[in-house]
């Protein structure tokens, strides 16, 4: 994959009044890659998917999307689409209204396909959305986010809101019309599971900072959990970053991110999966690999 | 973007122009009817020659249709409050600034032609409402020679008063970023600052005139001016105090005392007793109407330039 990174971010700082959104947060999306950003109510995916959008001004630090700092331009503002979690549109507007609105407001503007696109979803067009169900909505705000062919996609919890078969419809959707195109998604949520299926890459947040960033497949081989009947980590903390222990009666569980070849033969080696990957970091937040740490994953692609 | 303005606002349009068009009917048939009926008095006083008085009472049947006109002086703040505040406050609250702002559009340029149209909207409404106004008025002000009166109604005044509404309205809603307190700061501050402007400055735009006439004629100056305050002055030009007039009644006539009010004044204007009058002349209407539109559309510039700040903050 080339080498273009669609987000980077540089010690991005978000201060509300006493609280930090975001702490420090230095992050790196390659372009081409469906992102999935993830991470606890309040850990700053919010306030950083509206600083790269360029709706909120970090308090410090850079945002680049595509090399260019989010700012008021048309040429920026083309490039980026943006979905709020709240799937704003014009209530008493159908989506035709809202295609139209669309097209009178970009220059680049896909009118026909968008249309298509929710026809075949069996949404008319003609219907105000402020009557449609939450799913619909959903879907007709993601075919004007697309219609405006940004280079990037910012979702903010877009399946939040819908069942099951609602979001799966949605992140098929997505899917399809990134296989369809040049286009970097990057996609918040807490719902792992539904990531997994179409996302390549992912951006970890806990507490405003980066736990994890990069492509899911070197996120994974670089952990490992380790289970044994021994108590006595010290040896495995000195050679590797422990994210999470459990401990039962009969046995220890160790969630850890190696930075080395694991050869203590006191322990299984399992691979781990994305969710247990994720919830073991959202569990001990403490666990905090150091931000060049977190490069390293990246630029290892 | 015009075509969005249109299909967001179509609606208010629509009832802004049937609400238009009704009260221009009715200011059409009653005026005509009005000035018929003035000239027809005006006719038959001049034979009996008490045209001075022709205008007393000649409308009091016509209290409904004064009061609907006098009425109008509440568009300009209706404009600010329902078209105003909601350009901008309604958008956040309902989320879509951040489905608009996030269009190829820049917000400086979206606010420009939200600006745009509903200063246009506000002008062209209180514009034809104006004309209107101040074409059914004219009877009323040759009749009862007060123009100053229904200042606020008439000329360009309500134009410059809706400007300012909206403007109001438009800022608020974005500083305050949520229709209805943003709706209720604009009603407090249109009404507050008009009163404040209307009887504090107002009388001062220019140094007002004064005259003095013999205490024995009832009024002294004709023609619509604007009475600021009178008062009663001896020979050598000192003021009378009212509440003590009758202990400062020269010797002269302090015989007339008991008798008849027409008696005293005229021993008082033999005396030298003048009453004093402050006013600002008819003429210069117009002149007042140019300062008092200024003084609004400057405070609505600056309001718009203000909320051109306030939008680049975070959304």
């Amino acid at each position: 994959m080339s080498d273009v990174l669609a987000v980077e971010t540089h010690g991005l700082t978000k201060q509300y009044r006493s609280k930090a959104a975001l702490d420090d947060c230095t992050i790196s999306v390659p372009a081409g890659r469906i992102s999935a950003l993830v991470g606890p109510n309040g850990a700053g995916k919010t306030t950083l998917l509206q600083i790269l959008t360029g709706l909120r001004a970090p308090t410090r630090g850079d945002a680049l999307i595509f090399g260019r700092a989010p700012q008021q331009d048309p040429k920026f503002l083309a490039d980026v689409g943006f979905l709020a979690q709240d799937i704003p549109l014009y209530k008493r507007f159908s989506a035709d209204d809202h295609i139209g609105i669309g097209a009178h407001l970009n220059g680049r503007w896909d009118s026909e396909s968008t249309r298509a696109r929710i026809a075949a979803l069996d949404i008319p067009l003609d219907q105000s959305v402020g009557t449609m169900s939450g799913g619909q909505r959903a879907q007709v705000a993601l075919a004007l986010a697309l219609a405006k062919r940004p280079r990037l996609l910012l979702l903010d919890e877009p399946v939040a809101a819908l069942d099951p078969l609602a979001r799966r419809r949605f992140l098929s959707s997505l899917a399809e019309a990134v296989a369809d195109g040049d286009l970097t998604v990057l996609l918040s949520s807490h719902l792992v599971t539904d990531l997994e299926r179409i996302c390549d890459h992912v951006v970890l947040l806990t507490a405003a900072q980066p736990q994890l960033c990069g492509d899911i497949d070197d996120v994974l081989a670089e952990h490992a959990i380790l289970t044994g009947i021994s108590r006595d980590t010290t040896a495995i903390e000195r050679d590797h970053d422990v994210v999470e222990t459990t401990t039962t009666a009969r046995q220890t569980t160790l969630v850890v991110r190696r930075r080395g070849p694991l050869l203590d033969p006191h322990w299984d080696i399992h691979p781990i999966g994305l969710e247990e990957l994720i919830l073991a970091y959202m569990a001990n937040t403490t666990a905090r690999p150091s931000v060049a740490g977190l490069h390293t994953i990246g630029a290892s692609s | 973007m015009i075509w969005l303005m249109w299909r967001q606002h179509r609606s208010q349009a629509a009832l802004a122009t049937i609400a238009l068009g009704a009260l221009a009917i009715i200011l059409a048939i009653t005026g005509v009817h009005m000035a018929t009926t003035y000239h027809s008095a005006l006719r038959s006083c001049a034979a009996t020659g008490t045209c001075d008085s022709v205008g007393d009472g000649l409308f009091n049947g016509d209290g409904a249709i004064i009061d609907l006109v006098n009425f109008t002086v509440v568009v300009p703040v209706l404009i600010g409050l329902f078209w105003g505040a909601p350009v901008v406050a309604r958008e956040i609250e309902e989320g879509t600034h951040r489905l608009i702002w996030t269009q190829s559009i820049t917000r400086r340029r979206w606010l420009t032609i939200e600006t745009i149209t509903l200063i246009a909207a506000a002008t062209i409404v209180t514009g034809m409402l104006a004309v209107a106004v101040t074409w059914w008025s004219r009877t009323l002000d040759l009749s009862q020679q007060n123009r100053f009166n229904k200042f606020d109604i008439q000329g360009f005044v309500p134009i410059a008063y809706a400007v300012f509404a909206a403007a109001l309205g438009l800022t608020a809603g974005i500083v305050i970023r949520r229709t209805l307190p943003a709706l209720a700061t604009t009603l407090a501050t249109v009404v507050g600052l008009r009163m404040v402007i209307a009887n504090y400055l107002r009388p001062h735009y220019l140094a007002p005139m004064t005259k003095a006439v013999p205490i024995s004629s009832s009024s002294g100056l004709t023609g619509s001016i604007w009475t600021l305050s009178t008062r009663i002055v001896d020979a050598t030009g000192a003021t009378v105090p009212t509440d003590g007039i009758v202990s400062a009644l020269p010797a002269a006539c302090r015989q007339y005392i008991g008798t008849t009010r027409a008696q005293v004044l005229g021993c008082l204007a033999n005396q030298g007793w003048q009453n004093k009058i402050v006013y600002q002349p008819a003429n210069r209407f117009w002149t007042f109407q140019a300062i008092e539109s200024a003084i609004f559309v400057v405070l609505a510039a600056a309001l718009v330039a203000t909320s051109f700040i306030v939008i680049r903050r975070d959304a």
